[in-house]
């Protein structure tokens, strides 16, 4: 028999974000997780709601000079410099791997011109294998000064609507967290045509070793992840999450269970584990775990039913 | 991926010796390391990196897999507080180690301090395999900074010591026994500081021998998703000019997937 619907000891861990159903809400975060095969010896990728690959460009990147990572208090900064190996070896040599197994792949890209953004998201539109596209817009555009796409409402407004009306794959739109006021960009987003909204990207910040006096990252800036932006993300993902109808995917410092169904908790319809993975490489798995123990003692038949019921009266 | 600790002992002021439950695991090659995680919270955050020393079989007693290692900060200070029993969650082994290079009469192999850690084991082959002669070159501050020197005694291969203050061995830098040393039909293989890996490699270069030295990076992952751990590598020469251009070529390599352990010759020394 398959599962019993209204069984408390099988909770329903599926949800539908964009249009596409997962096996449960629980996915890795880009750039956190490779292009999967670097942690398949390691956890089974067939337990996971989907792996979100690292963001993917036309052109192959070389990445920033180095050192490139840091570990700071309750977290980590990082200035990749968004190193791949570009979208055709990623089709040709990545993805067949990926598709081999029952988790949803979905591809994470970026480009430093609309007209990349375009071209990049045709090749990957017509590719087999990939479930739904997340475009990274914390990137800078070099046709306006190098601002970044994701700083702006009208840019992002742009470049999502320019990407969706040519797009047969669902497609989420990765927010940065580094902006005055992330509802207006939200907004923008889904103006655009959005399907579902992810958030957050790494906050901005830096590191200084005090003997040499040297920034502790060749770029001097990088991106802070870890249970640091957890809070800040929360918040961020509460604010968007009642300022639009789409789904939102809850990110930012994830590392247990609990954390993920705060996410949830204040607005996610799913959530991404990023930086935890490395960690514990079966972060993700230990997560679905727990959010199933934690269904099966509460008696809560479906995990989407605790999408956005935090409470706003106190007794 | 929970190793139990069997001993943790302090070998020299600074340095320990933690021998962990091995069970059935992978056997380390000679290079490899393992991403340690040691405390249960978030400070420190990240796993930490560090090579196999030994695998030890005891007659009657447990297998153990040995990390040699010195305190140098807040994760090898909680290391050298583990005891007898506790849990250390072990990701390994990992990376690309030391492949033994045929046809060669001599097997140089050049430590500096905590250095010394990848060829206990690899020692361990050549003389299995009578790969030809092997000779270990030992370099450390003093008497104190040659951790696991008996150990190489009792293998039974030729080492040579050098400290900065002449307490053992000659007073030296391990670079200057290394030019002695080294012969038209050697291959040298190296692992400690930066400054002096890079010195092994222009010996090396200059006698046309192969080279291969194991890095030091900071790591997040060890398993090359997060690329963090990245490396300039010389590109070849025709695509020197324009090589910003050349996307095609990849000008970073990641220590702990494509290394620890490099040929000298890929290794864009100036920018390490
Ligand atoms: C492949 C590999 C194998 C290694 N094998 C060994 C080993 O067998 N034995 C051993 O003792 N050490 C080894 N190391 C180095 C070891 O990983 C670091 O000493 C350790 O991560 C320091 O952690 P900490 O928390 O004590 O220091 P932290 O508190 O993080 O830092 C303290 C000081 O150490 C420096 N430091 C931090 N990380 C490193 C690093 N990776 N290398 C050098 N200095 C660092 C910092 O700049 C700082 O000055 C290896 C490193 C690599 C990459
Ligand atoms: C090393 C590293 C690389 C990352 N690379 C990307 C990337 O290529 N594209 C992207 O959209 N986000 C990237 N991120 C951001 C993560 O996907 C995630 O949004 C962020 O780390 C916050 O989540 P966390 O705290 O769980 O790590 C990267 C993060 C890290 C730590
Ligand atoms: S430590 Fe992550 S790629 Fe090497």
């Amino acid at each position: 028999m398959g599962q019993a619907i209204g069984d408390v000891t099988v909770p329903d861990l599926s949800v539908d974000i964009a249009g596409i159903k997962l096996v449960n809400p629980v996915m890795t975060a880009s750039g956190t997780f490779g292009y999967g095969e670097e942690f398949a010896p390691y956890v089974d990728l067939n337990g996971l709601g989907a792996v979100v690959v690292k963001g993917i460009s036309l052109q192959p990147k070389p990445g920033n000079p180095t050192p490139r990572i840091v570990e700071t208090a309750a977290g980590m900064l990082n200035s990749i410099g968004l190193q791949n190996i570009g979208v055709e070896r990623f089709v040709e040599e990545k993805l067949p791997f990926l598709s081999g197994f029952g988790t949803r792949v979905i591809v994470n890209f970026f480009g430093d011109s609309i007209d990349e953004y375009r071209e990049l998201a045709a090749v990957l539109d017509g590719a087999d294998g990939i479930s739904a596209l997340e475009m990274n817009i914390s990137c800078p555009n070099k046709e306006e000064g190098w601002l970044e796409f994701g700083t702006r409402p009208e840019l992002t407004y742009r470049v999502v609507n320019e990407i969706k009306k040519r797009l047969r794959l669902p497609l989420i739109v990765k927010l940065s967290p580094n902006v005055t006021d992330i509802t207006t960009i939200a907004r923008a987003a889904e103006d655009g045509g959005a399907d579902a909204l992810s958030l957050i990207n790494t906050l901005s910040g830096m590191a200084v070793d005090i003997e040499t006096r040297r920034a502790r990252l060749a770029n001097v800036i990088g991106g802070l992840s870890g249970p640091a932006i957890k809070p800040v993300a929360l918040k961020m993902v509460w604010q968007v999450f009642n300022a639009v109808k789409l789904p939102v995917i809850g990110i930012g410092g994830i590392m247990t269970y609990e954390d993920a169904l705060e996410f949830m908790m204040v607005g996610a319809s799913a959530v991404q584990v990023g930086t935890a993975n490395f960690i514990d490489p079966e972060v993700s798995i230990k997560i679905v775990e727990g959010m199933k123990e934690y269904l099966v003692n509460k008696c809560i038949l479906r995990i989407r039913d605790l999408v956005g019921v935090l409470e706003s009266e106190y007794d | 991926m929970v190793a139990r600790v069997i001993y943790n002992k302090e070998v020299l002021p600074t340095y320990y010796l933690l021998g962990l439950g091995y069970g059935g695991r992978t056997a380390p090659s000679p290079g490899q390391f393992y991403m340690l995680k040691v405390n249960r919270g978030i400070d420190p955050f990240l796993r930490r990196p560090f090579g196999a020393y030994r695998v030890i079989r005891p007659d009657n007693g447990e297998d153990a897999v040995e990390i040699l290692y010195k305190v140098v900060g807040k994760g090898t200070m909680l290391m050298s507080e583990l005891c007898p029993g506790d849990g250390v969650d072990l990701l390994g082994p990992l990376g690309r180690g030391f492949h033994l290079h045929g046809g060669r009469g001599k097997h140089i192999m050049v430590a500096g301090g905590v250095g010394i850690v990848p060829f206990y084991i690899l020692a361990e082959r050549l003389i299995c395999q009578e790969a030809g002669r092997a000779v270990l070159l030992f370099g450390g501050r003093g008497k104190e900074d040659l951790p696991g020197l008996g150990d190489f005694g009792k293998l039974g291969l030729v080492v040579k010591v050098a400290t900065d203050n002449g307490e053992v061995g000659r007073r030296c830098l391990v670079t200057e026994l290394l030019a002695d040393e080294i012969t038209g039909d050697s291959v040298v293989y190296a692992c400690g500081p930066k400054g002096m890996l890079r010195e092994v490699a222009g010996i090396a270069a200059e006698k046309n021998v192969p080279c291969y030295v194991s890095l030091d990076r900071v790591m997040a992952c060890g398993v090359g998703a997060c690329l963090g751990c990245a490396v300039r590598v010389a590109l070849p020469p025709s695509y020197a000019e324009h090589e910003e251009g050349r996307m095609d070529v990849q000008p970073y390599k990641m220590v702990c997937r494509d290394g620890p352990v490099f040929d000298s010759r890929e290794i864009e020394w100036d920018k390490l």
